[in-house]
């Protein structure tokens, strides 16, 4: 019942998500019928071209922020609006609460990561190009470890800061200074470190720089510290969970 | 008092956004000490440096988020916390409300546009030993008010519409994208260039902007008067649907 109380919290933001998602997918590839080869690239793969739109473009952004936007929620939220002691009156304790929200945001998440993984290939096919399915199942599986990242980041957030629309702007600036710190820094020189490159390989070797498919090994190093720093976000916010005395 | 609620109710976000913007400035501008002149391209001047790291349109995609989120709010978000019969219950009319919020909210979108203006020409002679004139942030500064009038406006609708925090604030961040995602369906870029929100914000109606990123073309008042009024249609719009709403 927790699981299905969860989803039915998260389950506009997911919906909306995937609703976009898809639409931009859909129009990015239609849109190649027309505007590709690019005029000042003739020589472009179609493979990088794709890479560019959906992997390295706006899927990308609109996958961070609404990974972190299903972290959201909970009982800060539900204290917010009154909800809170019909939740807390439940037999379980804080953490049952918490758990079943993370896994069904997480689930949610990684769904999100299937859509490029079907609507490329298949929009591809309708337009008479081809977009290998196992590349886009390799960026699928590094947007759905990464994407973890984000979702415990927001899970802690919903819990650390009190207002939906505070959690709301903190969760969204997550990402932003994760990004601005790995490119303004000296993290710079080594892109492995951020999770804004592994997720599409941008400034990596496994990323074959012409046709930005995801040749070589991928950096399953980077990939296993991702799943570490996100269990210790959740730790964290498991910890805070508990010491709440609402 | 309606000015000190709103201002009480939307702080935690213009603070958290202002606190955001803040550090990026000075973090680039420390950075440009040493980092700049770019060892990797030593001839890009500091003026297309400061562009790529406050105007260039990811840039104008983040400032479009803080508008966003700045929009919204509303009686629809006290009604699913219970508190809108007190609001309601005070001697104003709902239109009062939405014109206290809207301008709080204006105030505090303005508010954040001024970090950049006054913290990069003003900061960089001292942290990056470099100019940048303040006529080019003020000028930048407009475009993404221009635009961010428009997308805190759609905030503040789509929190007038739904009564789920979140629902209303999935909207508001989903709406650059799905605008995106038409305007590209539609051809947009090849038959209105002009309505590619992070492009102008970015300066790129400014066909002589160069490899130094400076404008120099006037400012293009006549899109951004049409920005004016579909963002007073949508703040009108707010309003009627605040008025006519029972409960």
């Amino acid at each position: 019942m927790l699981y299905y109380k969860a989803w039915l919290e998260s389950r506009v933001r997911f919906l909306a998500a995937g609703a976009v998602l898809s639409l931009y997918c859909l129009t990015f590839i239609q849109r190649a019928r027309i505007d590709f080869p690019p005029v000042l690239e003739p020589m472009l793969p179609y493979t990088a071209h794709v890479w560019r739109g959906i992997y390295h473009g706006l899927v990308a952004i609109v996958f961070v922020v609404m990974a972190g936007l299903l972290g959201l929620g909970g009982l800060e939220r539900e204290r917010e609006s009154g909800s809170c002691a019909f939740t807390l009156a439940l037999p379980v304790n804080r953490l049952q609460l918490l758990w079943p929200r993370v896994v069904v945001a997480m689930f949610e998440m990684a769904t999100l990561t299937v859509i490029p993984l079907i609507v490329v290939p298949w929009a591809s096919a309708s337009i008479g190009r081809e977009y290998p399915v196992i590349h886009a199942i390799r960026f699928a599986v590094l947007f759905a470890i990464t994407g973890t990242v984000w979702v415990s980041a927001s899970v802690l957030v919903s819990i650390a800061v009190s207002g939906a629309y505070a959690s709301l702007a903190a969760s969204l600036l997550t990402p932003a200074i994760c990004a601005a710190v790995f490119s303004g820094t000296a993290l710079n020189a080594h892109p492995l470190l951020s999770p804004f490159n592994v997720m599409n390989g941008s400034r990596l070797p496994f990323l074959n720089r012409v046709t930005a498919l995801a040749d070589g090994p991928l950096p399953w190093a980077a990939l296993l510290s991702c799943v570490v720093v996100s269990a210790v976000l959740l730790g964290l916010a498991s910890a805070l969970a508990y010491r709440r005395d609402f | 008092m309606l000015w000190y609620k709103a201002w009480r109710e939307s702080r935690s976000r213009f603070f958290l956004a202002a606190g955001a913007v803040t550090v990026y400035c000075l973090t680039v501008l420390v950075r440009a000490r040493s980092g700049f002149p770019l060892p990797q391209n030593p001839r890009v001047p500091y003026s297309a440096f400061i562009w790529s790291e406050f105007y260039a349109p990811f840039r104008a995609v983040a400032f479009s988020f803080i508008a966003l989120v700045l929009g919204l709010g509303g009686l629809q978000r006290e009604r699913g916390s219970g508190t809108a019969p007190f609001t309601l219950a005070l001697p104003v009319g709902r239109g009062q409300l939405v014109a206290t919020r809207v301008f709080v909210g204006l105030a505090e979108l303005i508010g954040v546009l001024l970090i950049p203006i006054v913290v990069v020409p003003g900061l960089s002679p001292v942290l990056a030993h470099q100019t940048y004139p303040a006529s080019q942030s003020v000028q930048y500064a407009a475009l993404f008010l221009s635009w961010g009038i428009v997308w805190f406006a759609g905030g503040l609708l789509w929190s007038v519409l739904f009564r789920g925090d979140f629902t209303a604030a999935t909207a508001a961040v989903l709406t650059p994208f799905a605008y995106m995602a038409v305007y590209g369906a539609s051809r947009g870029d090849q038959r209105f260039p002009v309505a590619n929100p992070f492009a102008m914000m970015s300066g790129g109606l400014d066909r002589s902007v160069g490899g130094r990123m400076l404008l120099t073309e006037p400012l293009p008042w006549d899109v951004m008067l049409v920005l004016a009024v579909v963002a007073a249609a949508l703040l009108a719009g707010v309003w009627r649907i605040t008025a006519r709403q029972s409960f």
